[in-house]
């Protein structure tokens, strides 16, 4: 297919991803905010902004964190975030059902209109209603084709990235205060995977179950080794049998350093673990990059799309 | 249940030629039967009949934008149920003078972008020529397969208050609307299939059909399998959806400008698999948008290098190139006369009688005229910078007068065609409206013209402005494959 | 005389760009009174361009360069033979859409001002057309200063004629424009022009303006200078304006800034 037809599939997998990854955390974070016995200091919400991507907030207030994830254009939110996902769907309007755009055009008009004040919950529970439903809309009623590949291959990256950040980073963070349960169902329920612990370790939670379930449970579709798994199995199909694409080999990488990471060793060691998939996922990017979206043998040294006119000079 | 009355009994013709009701409300033979079953679904069953597709329309896709609405959907164009019937009599006709019309057209322009031979003999004015904005020197000297320059055309035709049907405007460049032809067929079929009983309609399916077969065609000699693209200008193009559909019904790349690359006079697409070879692109791009290195350099739109390519012929483009001189309203004018002189006949299909303003005589005609006439600019389309004489205040004359003397070649003028009416389905009940005709001719291993076309319906009350960006709407139209006797004369003429 | 041209173009980006595509329009013309004996044309990175004459008679080389790449040289070098006969025959007078007005070339009053000053006795007359461009040129060069500091290779005539001043390109533009304002048939010329006082080195080339002269075809006339066209007179390529003539064309992309550079050498050459 096309390559700019690859490029926004994929981005519209990521962007409704992060959409909801960053209306669950939110959501997560104001409801622990509110368990605690007194009002949680500045630092709470300054560790939760750079969980989200917002590095350099200095200031810590509860309703500024709310604007910033909801609405905020310098860091990611959830407006920006369907509003690139729609435009991804535009793009490719020709590739998706037409009820799959639909709901991804309506929700964003819904964003738009900043409908979360004054209640947040329902703005948020309906942020990630309509992105459960546009991925059942998509296993559903698109072919099972190169196209809902790279939207799933977007997605999962997404997810891989994310919820292996968010739990090497609480890890370092609670590594003094390793018994605060609180914290870590908190993290549990970022992944929107507490019930699936509960099931399956019966000893209440404990940083280092944490970690083998969300990081490397080969079968929990919300753990990061599942989601490297499933970009892996795209890949593998978007490629076909005779190719071994670079984001290929780097995918089959990452998938066995999940498959060989002792829970130990992380536990122990959260931001080696975190640096050595950050690294990998970095690479991806470009490779996927070079690999599908811009073949023309051009490296990734060369920056911008664009198309310009060369100078010219006047004749004197 | 049949209703009390008859749905056309308060219908007025005002004395324009109405293509369905004769004197008195009366049908025309052709329409009886439809007539009849219109009569029988009753006001209030048409009106659901009509919801119903436009709700089809809406889930198909089929919309345009002109000024997309605050929401970004785009609208839907609006379309009357009541089809219009053409007799195989009558069709035969246009279809002969419509390809008389394409033969001679690609003739010219092949001689224009050539020898020049009409131009050398003068057999028509070069200077209205050679002073038209859109002839492109550059074009000469571009080798053109075949010698055809525009494969695809959509020809404006009229009736006038006899029912004879002429020629109001020649596309040769990016000639849009078959997706309504198409959309509508899909419709009627769909919501009002008892209509079509015992009325032998000629399919308009086969369309994307000839065209790709038309488009492939093309490809360069050597070439088995080739790749057939569509080239868009993107998602901010009014026909946007249109070029979405072809694609999709022909099952061919919808592809932008930067999804090409030229590359040793070689054009490929981008794709997940590397670049791929391609070997026809069916642009709906202007000229000017098309190559930087061509036209306009800062054309982000365009694929740098495809005229080289072109002309190296790696590649086939459909249309050609320099199309707009043959289309402009100035030389419009001279094509009576330019059939005469390629084909050694006299056109089928006449013009509308034309005032040239770069012609001192017409040009005095038309400044003291104006209220009579329809003043144009040679190069407009959608039915902007026109001056409407009859409907026109005394500043908009003036204001034209002092354009038309400081720049004669840019205007031509006609009378007021009265456009043929038929009645749409307003509010349950029947209300005239203005309509032309636009059928679509693929030029090619032999000239194809589709049967029917699209009829652009004026729907502002009185409005003879059929364009979609001005409040036009369109309908179904029928050709019949034969003549019942039943059909009988249906007064075309 | 036998001149030998040089003329090299360099471009520099500040990091690396992809896929540029050119088009050169380098090589002198052949015919009136001129003849193009030998030309070159390198292109850094080894490549081959292909060639072909546009619809203007202008002989075009293009290439492209889809690699990674942040510089691109080009050296057109050619020998050239001027004050030749010109040629028997005017050529062909299909030549009317060299009346059109179209930017840079704009119809404005200034220019229908200037041009009323020169009027065409007799549209017909070779020499009345002459008389009119030759007093054309001499107004053109009094009225208007060169300077290079004060247009651009975009400016459009109304601009020129708000400044009163301007470069040869630009006073080529105003040429056409007035001579198309007078009913005359005008295109534009890019070539080179041998100063020996200037040691034959320039930091570009040159432009004027042709006319269609009834009976005798196309007819230069350099307002820079001002004088009818010389044995000093390279003619390269001709076109509607600067942007059908230019030397050199081309996109590329990436995000890059890049710069220009041009360096014009010419020299008699022994017979």
């Amino acid at each position: 297919m096309l390559s700019r037809g690859a490029t926004s599939l994929t981005l519209l997998g990521r962007h409704l991803e992060r959409a909801d990854h960053l209306a669950r955390i939110l959501g997560v974070h104001v409801a622990l905010s509110l368990d605690r016995t007194d009002e949680p200091g500045p630092n709470f919400w300054i560790r939760f902004m750079e969980l989200a991507g917002w590095p350099s907030v200095t200031t810590g207030r509860r309703d500024q964190a709310v604007e910033m994830l909801v609405g905020g254009t310098l860091g990611p939110s959830v407006r920006s975030s369907i509003e690139s996902a729609r435009t991804a769907a535009q793009a490719v309007r020709p590739s998706l059902p037409s009820e799959l755009y639909e709901q991804v055009n309506a929700l964003h008009w819904r964003v738009h209109e900043a409908a979360w004040q004054p209640d947040l919950y329902p703005f948020l529970t309906d942020v990630q209603l309509s992105i459960r439903l546009v991925d059942g809309l998509m296993e559903d009623t698109m072919s099972h084709d190169e196209a809902r590949d790279f939207v799933r291959l977007g997605k999962f990256l997404e997810r891989a990235g994310n919820v292996t950040a968010l739990v090497t980073r609480k890890s370092a963070e609670l590594a003094d205060a390793p018994e605060d349960a609180l914290e870590w169902t908190a993290v549990l329920k970022s992944c929107f995977a507490f019930e699936s612990y509960q099931a399956r370790y019966s000893g209440g939670v404990t940083p280092e179950h944490v970690i083998e379930c969300l990081l490397l449970d080969a079968a929990l579709p919300r753990s990061a080794r599942f989601a490297v798994g499933v970009a892996l199995e795209s890949v593998s199909r978007i490629d076909g049998p005779g190719r071994r694409s670079r984001p290929r080999r780097l995918l089959t990488r990452l998938d066995s350093v999940f498959e060989q990471a002792d829970t130990q060793w992380v536990a122990e060691n959260p931001r080696d673990f975190d640096a050595q998939c950050g690294d990998l996922l970095r690479q991806l990017v470009v490779a996927m990059r070079e690999a599908y979206f811009h073949p023309s043998k051009v490296p990734a040294s060369v920056m911008g799309d664009e198309g310009r006119a060369m100078p010219q000079q006047q004749q004197q | 249940m049949p209703s009390t009355k008859s749905l056309g009994a308060n219908y007025q013709t005002n004395g324009f030629y109405d293509e369905m009701l004769a004197g008195g409300g009366q049908p025309r033979p052709v329409y009886r039967r439809l007539y009849e079953r219109l009569n029988r679904l009753g006001p209030a069953e048409l009106q659901r009949r009509h919801e119903l597709a436009m709700q089809m329309f809406r889930n198909h896709g089929i919309t345009f934008a002109v000024y997309p609405d605050a929401q970004g959907n785009e609208k839907v164009f609006p379309f009357d149920i009541i089809p219009r019937l053409i007799s195989a009599r009558a069709w035969k006709r246009l279809e002969a003078g419509l390809k008389q019309r394409l033969t001679a057209l690609n003739l010219f322009l092949d001689d224009v972008y050539g020898a020049k031979l009409i131009l050398k003999q003068r057999a028509i004015p070069p200077e209205i020529v050679l002073s038209s904005p859109q002839y492109v020197r550059e074009v000469e000297g571009l080798p053109v397969p075949h010698g055809i320059h525009c494969q695809i055309a959509g020809i404006d035709l009229v009736r006038d208050h006899k029912g004879q049907f002429f020629v109001l405007e020649d596309n040769l460049r990016t000639p849009s609307g078959v997706s309504y032809v198409l959309a509508n067929r899909h419709v009627m079929k769909r919501v009002l299939p008892d209509l079509f009983a015992g009325y032998p309609v000629r399919p308009v399916e086969g369309y994307t059909h000839e065209l790709l077969r038309h488009l492939r065609w093309l490809a360069p000699p050597g070439v088995d399998d080739p790749t057939v693209v569509l080239l868009t200008p993107g998602i901010n193009n009014a026909a946007y959806y249109e070029h979405l559909y072809l694609a999709k019904q022909m099952g061919i790349e919808l592809v932008e400008g930067t999804d090409l690359v030229v590359d040793q006079d070689q054009v490929f697409m981008r794709t997940t698999r590397g670049l791929r070879p391609v070997h026809v692109i069916y642009r709906r791009l202007d000229d000017e948008w098309l190559d930087p290195i061509f036209g306009r350099q800062e054309s982000l739109v365009g694929v740098a290098g495809l005229v080289n390519a072109y002309r190296a012929g790696h590649v086939a483009i459909a249309n050609g190139l320099g199309n707009g001189v043959a289309d402009d309203k100035a030389v419009y004018a001279l094509i009576p006369t330019i059939i005469r002189y390629y084909l050694n006949e006299d056109p089928i299909l006449p013009n509308v009688q034309t005032y040239v303003c770069a012609i001192d005589d017409d040009r005095r005609y038309v400044v003291e005229h104006l209220e009579e006439l329809v003043v144009k600019t040679v190069d407009a389309s959608g039915g902007y910078g026109m001056l409407m004489g009859p409907a026109s205040t005394k500043e908009e004359r003036d204001l034209f007068r002092l354009r038309i003397e400081a720049r004669p070649r840019a205007f031509i003028a006609q009378p007021v065609v009265s456009l043929s009416v038929q009645p749409i389905l307003d509010g349950g009940q029947l209300r005239r409206a203005h309509q032309d005709l636009r059928p679509f001719v693929l030029t090619g291993p032999e000239v194809h013209v589709t049967p029917g076309g699209l009829t652009r319906v004026a729907l502002k009350p009185g409005s003879l402005i059929v364009n979609s960006s001005q409040g036009g709407g369109s309908r179904d139209t029928w050709v019949m494959a034969e003549d019942d006797r039943d059909f009988g004369e249906d007064g075309d003429a | 005389m036998r001149l030998e041209v040089v003329h090299e173009t360099r471009y520099r980006y500040a990091g690396p760009i992809a896929e540029t595509v050119m088009e050169v329009r380098l090589r002198p013309m052949d015919g009136n009174g001129q003849r193009c004996v030998k030309f070159d044309l390198d292109v850094s990175s080894g490549l081959e361009p292909r060639s072909y004459r546009d619809g203007y008679g202008n002989h075009v080389h293009y290439f492209n360069l889809v690699r990674p790449h942040a510089s691109l040289n080009l050296i057109g070098r050619s020998v050239v033979e001027t004050g030749l006969e010109p040629d028997a025959e005017p050529g062909e007078e299909l030549v009317q859409d060299f009346l059109r007005f179209r930017a840079p070339v704009k119809d404005v009053p200034g220019v229908r001002e200037l041009a009323s000053r020169h009027p065409v006795t007799d549209h017909e007359s070779g020499p009345a057309v002459e008389r009119a461009l030759d007093e054309l040129t001499i107004t053109i060069n009094r009225e208007f200063a060169y300077d290079r500091a004060v247009t651009n290779v975009y400016s459009a005539v109304d601009d020129v004629l708000a400044l009163r001043a301007g470069v040869c390109q630009d006073f080529a533009h105003l040429f056409i424009a007035i001579a198309r304002a007078m009913g005359v048939p005008a295109r534009y010329v890019s070539g080179y022009i041998h100063d020996p006082r200037e040691r034959g080195v320039m930091g570009a080339s040159h432009a004027w303006g042709e006319a269609w002269v009834p009976k005798r075809g196309w007819v230069g006339y350099d307002a820079t200078h001002p004088v009818r066209i010389t044995d000093h007179h390279v003619r390269v390529a001709v076109g509607r304006d600067y942007t059908d003539a230019a030397p050199t064309r081309g996109v590329f992309v990436g995000s890059a800034t890049g710069t220009m550079n041009v360096r014009v050498r010419t020299k008699e050459l022994g017979p």
